[in-house]
């Protein structure tokens, strides 16, 4: 069964055309293929892969977080004027707590209430980019001190801080996921929620604390963004929902939840920023960017779907 | 009632994966009679007329109507041949109304506006009126069909079925489950209307009662066979039981009944409305208790609000003497408590990650102390069970869903003799099971019952019941209605208490 | 006959439209300007474009499904028929050229959802990304400006007084609720909604009716979307962005839950007429679209909830009945 070669081939796709991506780019252009060319690229991508992150994790419970984005925002520009008035770390602390609080409440939302995660996640969306043009008022924020900037647009022997920053992030969401009894209960969750509940695991809990854990990684998303960009409104990370989706998918965490994992999305947010990377050097029109993102989950859609039945013979 | 045969059953097999759902099964029927399907649950009776009804399709055999061979792929074939199917469970749409319902899929048509086709509805409503009259019902053809009572809604069923419109052949699964006496009347001089017409009907009950008053012809299938044919007329209702479940009770079932020990879970007037009431019963150290009924008695319910997974209305349950409330499966787990569910692959096992995590599913933090997983431990506890339990599977890593039924069962079985459980609820623990199979669990029962676990068990497979368990509890639309002991207890007077005759004897 | 089942409709629903005269009550009162002639002309204009996308939504709901890429679709076709528009083409071309392209998302919907049988909302959100890509690149971002006044008709102009657009979305509205209320095609959408496998074992075609309904969905996007650039005399590549959440905010309003099979396209009609009234007296008041959205966002929430655990409730209670 397993050993059909289509199988095969549909299975390691994803790390082929990475490979192939990076060869038609280094071809492209003599300089994509140096260290800070590279880095540079992982520092850009950086921010989808935190998101994207949080994205799988709903994912893998059978879930989706549609409120990444605006929780991003709403965590960030508040934070911010904290920071901007000399408390950094008050500023940054706030933040989490916001992402925190909006992720929890879209959990409770789910397990309490009853909602899907679509409809929760779909309304905290609205909710919380609102709040955040209220609290902005049509106002900017530039401008923050050394420290905070550090963060985001420092470097450390030539490194972007960005790229350990998201390398110490995927250590520990992969040590969690894959190697504690947390993470093996999040992904039993997923496959068959019922039975986890009857084999004694919490579900209820498990459901919150994966939302508050994305309202964290988006929080802390959004603390980054500011930071690199020295600035903070109320419209950034409107584009980061789709993205994040396309990332997770391509990665090959499928929809039907239990399996795939952080891992698996790291592949997927490099291509897709390879992607970007690579439109952008072939100086195609921005313009066209979501649309290569739709083109890309619809295609990922396909392979799923395909490989699903090969699987099955 | 003629003699002419007009169906003709003839070779049926079907398997589904790990289990043999029908072995080379024939039936005919003949013009104008009413013929009684009989079998235990999981004989293979559904199965047969879904084959019948398009719903699924045979393996092998062929099926004769009017002498002639037919083809029957789907829904829309076996209409088209005039076979109908009242279901079981209620195939409607709550939120349409009556006529919408009877005629889905089939509405009457008319040229409207624009010369477009529109559905006639005044002619659909008053066709459903007539047929209403027809199968003796007062009702309102606008109702939505959320606001009608089970009764009524099995009465909609009734009359979707009766209206094809060259009905030869029509299948009636358990129809008078949720009829009153009243109700079950109009339905046989229905069937005798019907019967007049030259319709065959093809009718599935437990009921013996009923099967004396309507039926003329009684096939009755046992583990997927075919077992025979006999006249309602002069077969007597033991004698019928006795094909049913035919099996000899012999060494299939190994029990050294060990004398039980200090009670360990005791539940006292248990109820929930619309599903059980005054559910009292105790079960001991070292004693397997049996719990009998037909579909629908309740006992699922029971064994659910008990674990933690429903809730009940009032009642206690006593664990070791202490008063329990368990308002969610984690905390049965804590007091030692274990479920075997019915449904093994939604409710039993994570189907997406393999046996040896399944394994450890229920005792994470028991295994794992230190709260991280380790691959190796998960590989050595796996491994000791595949061969303890004897389960058949490439290696511990293999993902679950693979597995076929009976070793499904082991691993959950694995999984909750991993945590010790003092308490295990088995529900239907050898459904869909092979013989061989089968017999390794119930020793593996025994041995658990030996080793001091108290088991209450689910099953509606009758040897299976009389053959394993200390004591007997029959229970009937959500009540006990008797208990018996291993050594008292007889086939004929289980079955009756299960069908609701126990007050005849 | 129409008329007989507007009038039985009419008493059916009496909440909601007890709610629009409310909100235009409270309106009139506290804000400056709101109940003039001038300003219901402009929440009829408003109304109007809303009315067409949302109709479409609905009917996707019905299904028990969802169209996310509606909003994309109508800056889409406003793009599209602006570009040709100003080419020279005729109105009437222009017009069915736009459609047709609104129609090549819808029928992809269609296909992947009711076929191929992918999970839906996946499929319209990547769709929505692509129409909006779209619809940037036809336009190269920018806006286009300035039709002549035989296009500007249909969304500016008025007969008798009756804003043109509003007519036209009343006319729809007509044909769809036929369409759904007296035809096969439309009993088999509530059907599929209310439990597809129901209505597969009744011998229905789902994937057909899944399939119809979302080109139907795209089509309606169109409508809005050509009337949209009429209104406002220009074809932005962004116009539509938002529409779809107004859209689903209507329809729920409107009394067509999330589960499917219920409700229908009158309801969403006076939804869209409450959502658009809202936006215009809260613009009155000063707040500001992002407020404005905040606020119905939240009222949406409450609506969903209180549906949400009204439905638990009635199940909980509903097991009285079924004891024999």
């Amino acid at each position: 069964m397993k050993h059909n070669t289509v199988y095969f081939l549909l299975k390691y796709a994803r790390f082929m055309i990475l490979i192939i991506l990076l060869l038609i780019l280094t071809l492209l252009s003599p300089a994509f293929l140096t260290f800070k060319n590279i880095t540079n690229v992982l520092g850009q991508a950086s921010l989808l892969i935190i998101v994207s992150y949080g994205m799988t994790l709903a994912i893998i419970t059978k879930g989706i977080d549609l409120s990444m984005g605006s929780v991003l925002a709403l965590s960030s520009c508040i934070a911010a004027s904290f920071i901007k008035s000399g408390s950094t770390f008050v500023g940054i602390a706030i933040g989490l707590f916001i992402g925190i609080l909006c992720g929890s409440i879209n959990g409770i939302m789910i397990t309490k209430v009853g909602l899907t995660p679509f409809i929760a996640t779909y309304g905290m969306d609205w909710i919380a980019r609102g709040l955040a043009y209220v609290y902005m008022g049509g106002t900017q924020i530039y401008g923050f001190n050394e420290i905070f900037r550090f963060f985001g647009s420092g470097l450390i022997f030539g490194i972007p801080v960005l790229v350990f920053e998201v390398l110490i992030l995927t250590v520990i969401l992969s040590f969690i996921t894959y190697k504690t009894i947390y993470g093996r209960n999040i992904y039993a969750v997923g496959s068959n929620i019922k039975s986890a509940r009857l084999s004694g695991v919490n579900t209820d809990r498990i459901v919150i604390s994966v939302f508050a854990i994305n309202g964290c990684l988006a929080a802390i998303a959004g603390l980054l963004y500011i930071s690199r960009l020295n600035a903070a409104e109320a419209l950034i990370g409107i584009d980061f929902t789709l993205n994040a989706i396309a990332a997770t998918l391509i990665g090959g965490t499928p929809f039907g939840g239990g399996e795939g994992g952080i891992g698996r999305t790291i592949v997927g947010a490099i291509i897709m920023t390879f992607l970007i990377n690579g439109m952008n050097l072939l100086e195609i029109s921005s313009y066209w960017q979501t649309a290569t993102v739709g083109f890309v989950i619809l295609l990922s859609l396909l392979i799923e779907n395909t490989t699903k039945r090969f699987q099955l013979r | 009632m003629s003699d002419q045969i007009i169906l003709q059953l003839k070779g049926i097999s079907k398997q589904f994966p790990g289990v043999k759902a029908l072995d080379n099964v024939d039936m005919d029927v003949k013009k104008g009679e009413v013929h009684v399907l009989l079998g235990e649950n999981g004989a293979g009776k559904s199965t047969l007329m879904k084959i019948l009804c398009g719903i699924y399709q045979k393996d092998s055999g062929s099926i004769f109507l009017d002498g002639k061979e037919v083809f029957i792929n789907s829904v829309k074939d076996a209409e088209n041949l005039g076979i109908g199917i009242i279901h079981q469970e209620f195939n409607l749409l709550p939120h349409r109304d009556v006529a919408q319902n009877i005629f889905l899929g089939k509405e009457p048509l008319k040229r409207g506006f624009l010369g477009m086709y529109t559905i006639d509805k005044k002619t659909m409503h008053s066709k459903c009126e007539e047929l209403l009259k027809t199968v003796g019902i007062d009702l309102d053809c606008h109702t939505l069909v959320k606001d009608l009572g089970i009764a009524q809604k099995q009465m909609v069923e009734i009359a979707k079925a009766l209206s094809l419109k060259n009905l030869k052949v029509l299948v009636m699964d358990e129809p008078t489950a949720t009829l009153t006496k009243g109700e079950i009347d109009n339905l046989f001089s229905l069937i005798r209307t019907y019967k007049n017409k030259g319709v065959s009907i093809i009718y599935i009950s437990h009921r013996m009662e009923e099967i004396q008053i309507i039926g003329d012809r009684v096939t009755v299938l046992r583990d997927g066979k075919y077992i025979g044919t006999v006249p309602v007329k002069g077969t007597p209702t033991s004698e019928l039981i006795g094909m049913m479940v035919g099996r000899k009770i012999t060494n299939l079932y190994k029990r050294d009944y060990n004398g039980a020990g200090p009670e360990v879970l005791r539940v006292e007037n248990l109820s929930s409305r619309g599903k059980f009431k005054d559910i009292s019963f105790k079960v001991h150290k070292g004693e397997i208790v049996g719990f009998y009924g037909l579909v629908g008695a309740g006992r699922t319910e029971v064994a659910k609000a008990i674990f933690g997974e429903d809730k009940y209305d009032s009642g206690e349950i006593y664990i070791n003497g202490k008063k329990v409330k368990c308002q969610s499966p984690c905390q049965s787990v804590n007091y030692k408590m274990g479920l075997l569910p019915e449904d093994r692959r939604d409710e039993g096992l994570i189907t997406k990650m393999m046996l040896k995590q399944n394994v450890v599913q229920a005792c994470l933090k028991k295994v794992f102390p230190n709260g991280i997983l380790n691959s190796n431990t998960e590989k050595e506890i796996a491994c000791q069970y595949i061969s303890k339990l004897n389960i058949v599977a490439p290696d511990e890593n293999v993902i679950v869903a693979s597995l076929s039924g009976g070793n499904q069962q082991k691993v959950v079985l694995a999984k909750w003799l991993l945590t010790d459980s003092q308490i295990l609820i088995f529900d239907e623990p050898t459904r869909g099971i092979d013989v061989g199979a089968k017999a390794e669990i119930y020793e593996l029962m025994n041995e658990l019952a030996r080793s001091g676990k108290a088991i209450m068990m689910i099953s509606s497979d009758l040897p299976e019941i009389i053959g394993l368990s200390d004591r007997i509890y029959v229970m009937y639309q959500g009540r006990i209605v008797a208990e018996f002991n291993h050594q008292n207890a007889s086939q004929e007077q289980i079955v009756n208490f299960a069908i609701g005759r126990g007050n005849d004897l | 006959m129409i008329l007989y089942n507007i009038i039985r409709l009419l008493k059916k629903l009496p909440g909601i439209v007890y709610g629009l005269t409310i909100i235009i009550v409270f309106f009139s009162v506290t804000a400056n300007y709101f109940f003039t002639f001038v300003n219901m002309m402009n929440i009829l204009k408003h109304a109007s474009v809303l009315i067409m996308v949302s109709l479409g939504m609905t009917l996707a709901i019905l299904l028990g499904k969802i169209d996310m890429s509606v909003g994309s679709v109508m800056s889409l076709v406003g793009v599209v028929t602006g570009t040709f528009l100003h080419r020279g083409i005729p109105t009437l071309i222009a017009i069915c050229i736009g459609l047709a392209v609104g129609c090549i998302i819808g029928f992809v919907n269609g296909y992947l959802i009711g076929i191929k049988r992918f999970d839906y909302w996946i499929v319209t959100f990547a769709n929505m990304g692509i129409a909006q890509s779209l619809a940037l690149v036809i336009s190269n971002g920018y806006t286009i400006p300035g039709f002549d006044s035989s296009f500007r008709f249909l969304g500016d102009g008025q007969i008798y007084g009756v804003p043109v657009g509003i007519i036209i979305a009343f006319i729809i509205t007509l044909a769809i609720m036929n369409i759904t209320y007296n035809t096969k095609y439309g009993s088999n959408i509530y059907s599929v909604g209310g439990n597809e496998q129901v209505a597969r074992y009744s011998g229905i075609n789902t994937g057909d009716v899944i399939f119809k309904t979302y080109l139907l969905s795209s089509l309606l996007a169109g409508f809005a979307g050509v009337l949209l650039i009429s209104k406002v005399n220009s074809a932005s590549p962004i116009a539509g962005s938002g529409y779809e959440f107004d859209a689903i905010a209507a329809t729920l309003i409107g009394g067509t839950p999330f589960d499917g099979g219920k409700g229908g396209v009158f309801g969403t009609l006076i939804g869209a007429c409450i959502i658009a009234t809202l936006r215009n007296g809260l613009n009155m008041l000063g707040f500001t679209p992002p407020i404005q959205f905040t606020l119905i966002g939240f009222i949406i929430n409450l609506i969903i909830i209180f549906d949400v655990l009204n439905e638990k409730y009635k199940q909980r209670r509903g097991g009285v009945r079924n004891e024999a």
